[in-house]
């Protein structure tokens, strides 16, 4: 009579929900715990039972671990009445895994359920196996699976299928004895057996569809001549697969595919079709201009005029796709131009980034400056995820293999100048090394890009966003190395020692000092007349009083090169052999630093007599 | 197919959970954090799907609770979203108008009609009138086996075991 005091499930969740705080809520939990653990081990069956639902309930919705009573459960889904055994199995397929020891006493009493003259508790052990099935129980129970599937029972049948997969990827081996068995379910009389079969069908070829290139003639009738919505997304995604096994196939289908299209008012399908179409279809013209057909259809109804009733399903997808469709049908971008451009301010991020995909995969080298103007505009309104999106998509775009759609550089270095200044920036490494690689290679641009760094170093201002900083460190050594073609060195080495640049990252302050130093070499080294040399000492007074510090900086590299900068300025206020020394670093820096090959290193013979 | 279902509540509290492929405890709670995270800070008018982790979630809100399957990146993500409408369908059939409370203290009723519905991470049953016939005829067995079970002349035998 115990049971008439044990706490019901629903005592069990009401009692939870009347916790107030999550505190209460735990101690309750315990609490209720430590009475499962006296009633589970009852040998009143519904005692039992009944604790071990309340123990699946906490496990379910409180991530309580049950692990400890697997044994009870066990006994649970042995008991002979229905509502037992069902609680039992819940509890099994909900907890048991692949390390659960009762497993290995399971296999006869799942066994005996599978055979059970009770269809639903033969469903109630498939379904369980195929949740809990390893390696050991599915190799005991294949044949009784196997069995099942020619059960006149429609609901056996049809769970036994879909099962199968579970079977086969836990007991590859069975393929070989089961696969006839399988296919024979493509023949049921009923349709929700030949759709199961299907799905598994599907799911086996997405491995390796080569085996089920030899049913293509039994799905090319069900794709004809099925009406079921399921079925026929699973039949066209099989198809996808198989198409590419057999360039025959392709044209086959190709009628029906289209017939399916025109017929169907699932987008779902649709949407389907265009895929599989995209995988081996491209070339058929036809099939192209229905599904181009199809997807402007979609793109209209995904916009509802007045952005009150987008369908932003639609217009993600529909993006996705005009994306696959891109290389033999173009002319969807161009017919759908502001719709897709209207998508880069979309509150949606996924329809954001589809749309820009999109875009950057139209960019050619004559629409490269037009693209990049719309991206910057959207860009300055953008918040700052999405924004950098935009600005990286213009960095990687325009540096494609070296910088292959960029006719004009001295444009370009202008809108790296304007990238900088975007509120959210945050490329500062990539446009370093875009300025300098440009500067290297493009001899034209570097008096542009001399401005740039000019600008950079003078307009403090921009100095705050901290990924700004390595953009400095490119603009000082841009002005070291193409010194000749700088406008006022004084100015620059004014911005470069300005107080502000003790607060940059020491691997900047680096850059700068050696910029001052190559700056300065030029300077002293170029000074031929008396008021040159009077420039040159305000140039030395200047580093004296703004560099002098760093001389004892903590950062090794700016301490060193502060060094050797005022080593330098002693070496040229003693005038005694000064002149051919500056002549000769002079020269050391105007020879040219190009690219090096990746491969150079490789060239270079290793002397004899050289181990390395 | 279909790895696994996620029944969360707009506050974040997990109604339903159901794997499809093998994950891990602390793996499943992971899961669920990161889900959560994900999807219910997203306003109305986004899209239903997200990404994760290489695969897709296709998920959708009914009243106070999210509907959420995870799928392979390959699946038809407006079929998912019609497998959910299925279920969301079937429930409402059963309890009359479902609500989260129904869902809270029926909790196994639940997980049964999913496993009507769904199998082995598939679709299993498309009719909702079969899977309904199928739940209303498992319920008439166990109301059977519990009246058996509470019959005063059981009681007794049981009393007196």
């Amino acid at each position: 009579m115990d049971y008439l005091f044990q706490r019901s499930l629903d005592d069990l969740v009401k009692g939870l929900r009347s916790q107030a705080a999550a505190s209460g809520e735990s101690r309750y939990v315990a609490k209720a715990l430590e009475e499962i653990r006296k009633e589970i081990k009852a040998t009143d069956p519904h005692i039992k039972a009944a604790a071990v639902h309340k123990l699946a309930y906490l496990n379910a919705l409180h991530g309580v671990d049950m692990a400890w009573a697997a044994f009870q459960v066990v006994e649970v889904m042995s008991m002979p009445k229905f509502s037992h055994k069902k609680i039992g199995y819940l509890a099994a397929s909900q907890s048991f895994t692949d390390s659960t020891d009762v497993l290995l006493l399971i296999t006869n009493l799942l066994k005996k359920d599978l055979s059970s003259k009770n269809e639903f508790e033969a469903g109630m052990a498939l379904e369980c196996l195929s949740r809990i099935a390893t390696p050991d129980l599915v190799r005991d129970l294949t044949q009784d699976v196997l069995t099942m599937l020619g059960s006149s029972k429609l609901y056996i049948r049809k769970k036994a299928t879909l099962v199968l997969f579970k079977v086969f990827s836990k007991h590859p081996e069975s393929i070989r004895v089961a696969f006839k068995r399988l296919v024979e379910k493509l023949d049921d009389r009923d349709s929700q057996v030949v759709a199961a079969c299907v799905s598994v069908l599907h799911e086996l070829a997405r491995q390796d569809p080569q085996p089920y290139l030899l049913l293509a003639p039994e799905l090319y009738r069900l794709l004809v001549e099925s009406t079921n919505n399921w079925l026929l997304i699973k039949l066209v995604k099989l198809f996808a697969l198989l198409m590419p096994l057999e360039p025959r196939l392709a044209k086959k289908i190709a009628e029906p595919l289209c017939e399916q299209m025109r017929r169907t008012s699932a987008k779902s399908l649709v949407l389907e079709c265009i895929r599989t179409i995209t995988v081996g279809l491209l070339d058929n013209t036809e099939v192209v201009e229905l599904a181009a057909g199809k997807l402007q259809e979609i793109l209209a109804a995904s916009h509802g005029g007045d952005g009150e009733d987008d369908d932003p399903n639609l217009k993600y997808l529909g993006l996705q796709a005009v994306l696959d469709l891109l290389p033999v049908y173009p002319q969807l971008v161009t017919q759908s131009k502001s719709v897709i451009i209207s998508c880069l301010n979309d509150v949606d991020p996924s329809v954001q980034m589809a749309s820009l995909r999109l875009i950057v995969s139209m960019v050619s080298d004559s629409n490269l400056a037009d693209t990049v103007q719309i991206l910057m505009r959207y860009a300055l309104s953008a918040e700052k995820i999405f924004c950098n999106e935009l600005l990286s998509s213009i960095l990687s775009t325009c540096s494609r293999s070296f910088y292959e759609l960029v006719t004009d550089f001295s444009w370009y270095v202008g809108v790296l100048g304007e990238l900088v200044r975007v509120p959210n920036f945050e490329q500062g490494k990539e446009v370093e090394r875009q300025l300098v690689d440009i500067g290297l290679r493009v001899e034209s641009v570097r008096k542009d890009l001399s401005r740039l760094a000019r600008d950079f170093l003078i307009d403090s201002s921009t100095w705050e966003n901290s990924h700004i900083h390595r953009v400095l460190a490119a603009a000082a050594w841009i002005a070291g190395e193409y010194v000749e073609l700088a406008g006022d060195l004084f100015e620059i080495v004014e911005a470069l020692l300005q107080p502000r640049m003790k607060k940059l990252p020491p691997s900047v302050q680096a850059v700068f000092l050696q910029a001052v130093l190559k700056i300065l070499v030029h300077f002293a080294s170029a000074a031929a007349t008396a008021v040159d040399a009077e420039v040159v000492d305000k140039m030395v007074t200047l580093i004296r009083e703004n560099a002098g510090s760093l001389q004892s900086h903590v950062d090794t590299e700016v301490q060193e090169r502060a060094s050797n900068l005022f080593g330098l300025i002693s070496f040229i206020e003693d005038e005694a052999g000064s002149g051919e020394m500056l002549a000769g670093i002079r020269e050391a820096f105007a020879k040219d630093l190009g690219p090096v090959s990746q491969f150079s290193q490789q060239r270079v013979v290793v002397p004899d007599g050289l181990e390395l | 197919m279909i790895r696994f279902v996620l029944l969360i509540s707009r506050q974040g509290k997990v109604r339903l959970t159901k794997w499809y492929s093998p994950y891990t405890q602390k793996e499943r709670l992971k899961a669920i954090r990161e889900l959560s995270a994900l999807i219910l800070p997203r306003g109305p008018k986004l899209c239903n799907f997200v990404e994760w982790k290489g695969l897709k979630v296709v998920y959708k809100r009914y009243a106070s609770l999210y509907f959420c399957i995870c799928v392979d990146s390959e699946d038809n993500e407006l079929d998912g979203l019609e497998v959910i409408h299925h279920y969301v369908q079937v429930l409402d059939r059963y309890f009359g108008n479902v609500c989260e409370l129904d869902l809270i203290f029926n909790f196994h009723k639940a997980y049964f009609i999913l496993d009507e519905i769904l199998i082995a991470g598939e679709l299993q049953e498309s009719s909702k009138k079969s899977v309904s016939r199928v739940i209303s005829a498992q319920d008439t067995l166990v109301e059977n086996a519990k009246e058996q079970a509470s019959s005063l002349s059981n009681m007794i035998a049981q009393a007196t075991k």
